[in-house]
C-alpha cells in the first residue's frame, strides 16, 4: 500500500482548452480519488437578464462559449419562442439546423485536434484544424463571423442562404470528406493511438445511466440518448436518424463516436440543403412574455444535452434565464472515470469528456 | 506495422497551394456581408435614437440637442441589430475591421439638418 | 419518441423522497435551478424519462432555509447544488462534494439575490414592485 499524495492538475495545463482544477490523490502513479474545482471563468452572465431585454440577451447567450456559440443562441431563441408561443417558419428551422450541424462539425474537429495533441500526435492536430478552417470559411461567407455567428434571432434567422451558396457548402463538405476519412482511418487503426486509449477510463453502461451522462461521453458507454432523435424542428424531416453509439465505454469508444458523428453531420447537412423549402426566414415578434410564464427546452449541443429555462414577468426583461450545460452533468462521470487510472492517462480522460468549462460556469 | 498512413496527404501538400496566406504581403479580401464596423450615412439620419435603445452593448450615443451621433467602435460587437432596427436605413455594416489602436476612442459625427422635402400632399 | 415538457408544483419536504422514487423508476436527473423572488427562492428540479421532461417547482423557499441534498441519489447534482448555495444562499445539507461556499470565488455573497439600482431603473412595472424591497447594491453593477 503506497503513500497517498495530492497532485494539483490545472487550472493552466497545455492539454486543457479551459481552466479546470483537479486535486488528484495518487498512490504510486495510480489515481485513487479526484476532486474537481471550477469557478475560474465565472462571469455571472445569467444576472445580465435584469438589464438586457429578451432580444438583446441573445447576444449575451452566444458569448457564453466560443465553441458552442451557435448552440446557445439557438437554444435561447427556441426557449423564448416557446415562452411566447411564437412559431418559426420552416425555412428558418432548416437554416438553423444547417448552421448548428456545421457548428457540431467544427467543434468535433477542434476536439479531435486537441485529443491528438494530448498524446503527442501534432501533425494530426494540424490536419484537423486545417479542415476546420474550411468550415469557418463557410461561416464567414454565410453569416459574417467565424466563431460568433449572431445569425439567430427570436422569431427566426436574420440572414438567408441562397441556392448557389448551399451548393457551394455541399461542395466544400464533399471536398473535405476525402481528407477527413483518411484522418479518421488513421486515428482508429493506428496502434500507438490504440495503446493510449483502449481500455482507459472505462465506464460501464449501468454506471453511465446512474450518473445520467449525456452527449458522446454517454453514448460511448452504450446509452442511446440523443435529443435530435425527438425529431423537433428540421430534425423531424430527416429520413432516418440514429444516434451513434458504442458499447466499450473507454476513451477509444469516445474518439470513435465523435469521429462518426462528424460524418453523420455531413450527411444531415447535405440532406437538408437538398430539401430546404422556400419561405420567410423570420416572423415579427411583438409583445412581452406573460407574467409568471415558464418554458423549458433541451437541445443537443456538440457536447451533449443542454437544458434551457426561461421565466417571464410581464416586461421585456426576462425574470430568469438559465442554461445547464452538458459538461456540468458530465463532471461527476469524469471523477468516476478518473478513479483507478494511471497518472499519465489523466490528460486523455479529461479531454475525452470534451470539457467546456466556460459554458459550465457562465 | 502500417506506417505513412497520412503520407499521401502530406506528400500531396508539397505540390498544392499552401493553406495560409503570406500576410501582410497577401491579404484576404473580406466577404460581402462580413461584419466589420458600423457606419452612419448622416444625411439620412433623423436622430430617432432607436439604434441607441436596441444596442446590447450601449456603444451608440445619440445626442438630439447637440445633433451628433457617436459610436465606440471597440465596444461594438458587430451584432447588426442597430442596422436592422434603423427606420431610415442610414446605418450599415461595412466589411472592414476597425484598425488596431493603442487607445480606446469613440467616433462622433455631426448630423446635418435634413432639408425639408417638398410636400407631396394631395393639396 | 416525442418531446414534451411540463411544470408541476412540489413541496419542499418531499424533494428527497421524490428523487429516490424517480431513481427507482428509471428517470434521468437533468438539472436543478433557482429563481430569485421578492420573498424567497423558487427551486426547480427537472427529470426526464422517455422524452417527457418533468420540472418540479418548489415555490417560495424562505432565505436561509435548509433543503436536503439529492447528490447521494444522483451524484451529478453536486454541481448545481453548490452553485445554488453560492449564488442564492439556499443552505443545502449533505452535498456529496461540498465546497462550503467556495465553489465560485465571488466578491459579493449571494449575488443573484441583489437587485442593483441600475436594474431597478431599467425594469418596468413588474420590477417597480420589487424596488421597495431592493437592497441597495453598488452603482453601475450591471
Amino acid at each position: 500500500m503506497g503513500k497517498a499524495s495530492v497532485i494539483p492538475f490545472g487550472p493552466q495545463h497545455p492539454v486543457l482548452p479551459e481552466p479546470l482544477h483537479l486535486d488528484l490523490v495518487v498512490e504510486d502513479e495510480t489515481v485513487v480519488d479526484c476532486i474537481p474545482q471550477i469557478g475560474f471563468v465565472h462571469r455571472g452572465l445569467e444576472k445580465l437578464v435584469e438589464t438586457r431585454d429578451y432580444n438583446q440577451f441573445i447576444y449575451v447567450a452566444e458569448r457564453i462559449c466560443g465553441i458552442c456559440a451557435m448552440g446557445h443562441s439557438l437554444g435561447y431563441a427556441e426557449t423564448v419562442e416557446s415562452l411566447m408561443g411564437v412559431e418559426v417558419p420552416k425555412r428558418a428551422e432548416y437554416l438553423r439546423v444547417i448552421w448548428h450541424e456545421l457548428s457540431r462539425v467544427h467543434s468535433h474537429l477542434l476536439w479531435l485536434g486537441l485529443a491528438a495533441d494530448a498524446f503527442g500526435f501534432e501533425s494530426m492536430f494540424m490536419h484537423c484544424w486545417r479542415l476546420r478552417e474550411r468550415i469557418l470559411d463557410i461561416f464567414e461567407k454565410t453569416t459574417g463571423g467565424r466563431v460568433i455567428l449572431s445569425v439567430v434571432c427570436v422569431g427566426g434567422v436574420v440572414r438567408d442562404i441562397d441556392a448557389q451558396t448551399l451548393k457551394e457548402i455541399v461542395a466544400v463538405l464533399d471536398d473535405i470528406r476525402g481528407d477527413y476519412e483518411k484522418i479518421v482511418k488513421t486515428l482508429l487503426t493506428d496502434t500507438s493511438v490504440k495503446n493510449r486509449t483502449v481500455g482507459v477510463g472505462s465506464i460501464s453502461r449501468e454506471e453511465a445511466a446512474a450518473l445520467s451522462m449525456v452527449g458522446p461521453f454517454g453514448r460511448a458507454s452504450g446509452l442511446p440518448y440523443d435529443v435530435r432523435s425527438f425529431g423537433r424542428g428540421a430534425y423531424g424531416d430527416l429520413a432516418d436518424f440514429q444516434p451513434v453509439t458504442d458499447d466499450q465505454g473507454d476513451c477509444f469508444a469516445r474518439v470513435k463516436v465523435r469521429c462518426l458523428e462528424v460524418l453523420q453531420s455531413f450527411d444531415i447537412v447535405k440532406e437538408l440543403a437538398a430539401r430546404i423549402p422556400e419561405g420567410d426566414i423570420a416572423v415579427k415578434v411583438k409583445g412581452n412574455p406573460a407574467d409568471g410564464a415558464q418554458a423549458s427546452n433541451v437541445l443537443e449541443q456538440p457536447r451533449g444535452e443542454c437544458y434551457y429555462y426561461a421565466r417571464g414577468n410581464g416586461s421585456k426583461y426576462l425574470d430568469r434565464m438559465r442554461m445547464r450545460t452538458p459538461t456540468s452533468q458530465n463532471l461527476a462521470g469524469m471523477t468516476v472515470a478518473l478513479k483507478g487510472c494511471d497518472l499519465a492517462d489523466v490528460n486523455m480522460i479529461i479531454l475525452t469528456i470534451d470539457p467546456c468549462i466556460s459554458c459550465t460556469e457562465r | 506495422m502500417g506506417s505513412f498512413r497520412l503520407g499521401g496527404m502530406t506528400f500531396g501538400s508539397l505540390f498544392k497551394k499552401p493553406e495560409t496566406l503570406l500576410y501582410p504581403f497577401q491579404k484576404k479580401e473580406p466577404y460581402v456581408g462580413q461584419k466589420g464596423h458600423v457606419v452612419n450615412d448622416v444625411s439620412e439620419c433623423i436622430l430617432c435614437g432607436i439604434c441607441q435603445k436596441t444596442c446590447p452593448c450601449r456603444c451608440i450615443n445619440v445626442d438630439k440637442a447637440a445633433r451628433t451621433w457617436s459610436i465606440a467602435p471597440f465596444m461594438c460587437v458587430q451584432c447588426g441589430s442597430c442596422v436592422r432596427a434603423c427606420p431610415t436605413g442610414c446605418l450599415s455594416m461595412r466589411p472592414e475591421y476597425t484598425p488596431v489602436s493603442g487607445t480606446k476612442y469613440y467616433d462622433e459625427f455631426p448630423v446635418p439638418e435634413r432639408e425639408k422635402k417638398a410636400a407631396q400632399t394631395a393639396s | 419518441m416525442q418531446f414534451t415538457s411540463a411544470f408541476h408544483d412540489m413541496a419542499a419536504g418531499t424533494i428527497y423522497a421524490d428523487a429516490q422514487a424517480r431513481l427507482a423508476d428509471g428517470w434521468r436527473y437533468v438539472q436543478i435551478l433557482a429563481v430569485n423572488k421578492d420573498d424567497g427562492v423558487d427551486l426547480v428540479y427537472s427529470y426526464m424519462k422517455d422524452g417527457y421532461l418533468d420540472n418540479m417547482v418548489v415555490r417560495d423557499v424562505p432565505r436561509g432555509a435548509h433543503v436536503a441534498s439529492i447528490s447521494d441519489v444522483f451524484l451529478e447534482a453536486f454541481v448545481c447544488e453548490n452553485e445554488i448555495h453560492d449564488l442564492f444562499g439556499v443552505a443545502i445539507d449533505g452535498i456529496a462534494i461540498d465546497f462550503l461556499g467556495n465553489f465560485y470565488q465571488l466578491s459579493t455573497e449571494k449575488p443573484m439575490t441583489i437587485i442593483s439600482p441600475a436594474a431597478c431603473r431599467e425594469g418596468e412595472a413588474a420590477q417597480n414592485r420589487r424596488r421597495q424591497g431592493c437592497q441597495g447594491g453598488e452603482e453601475g453593477r450591471c
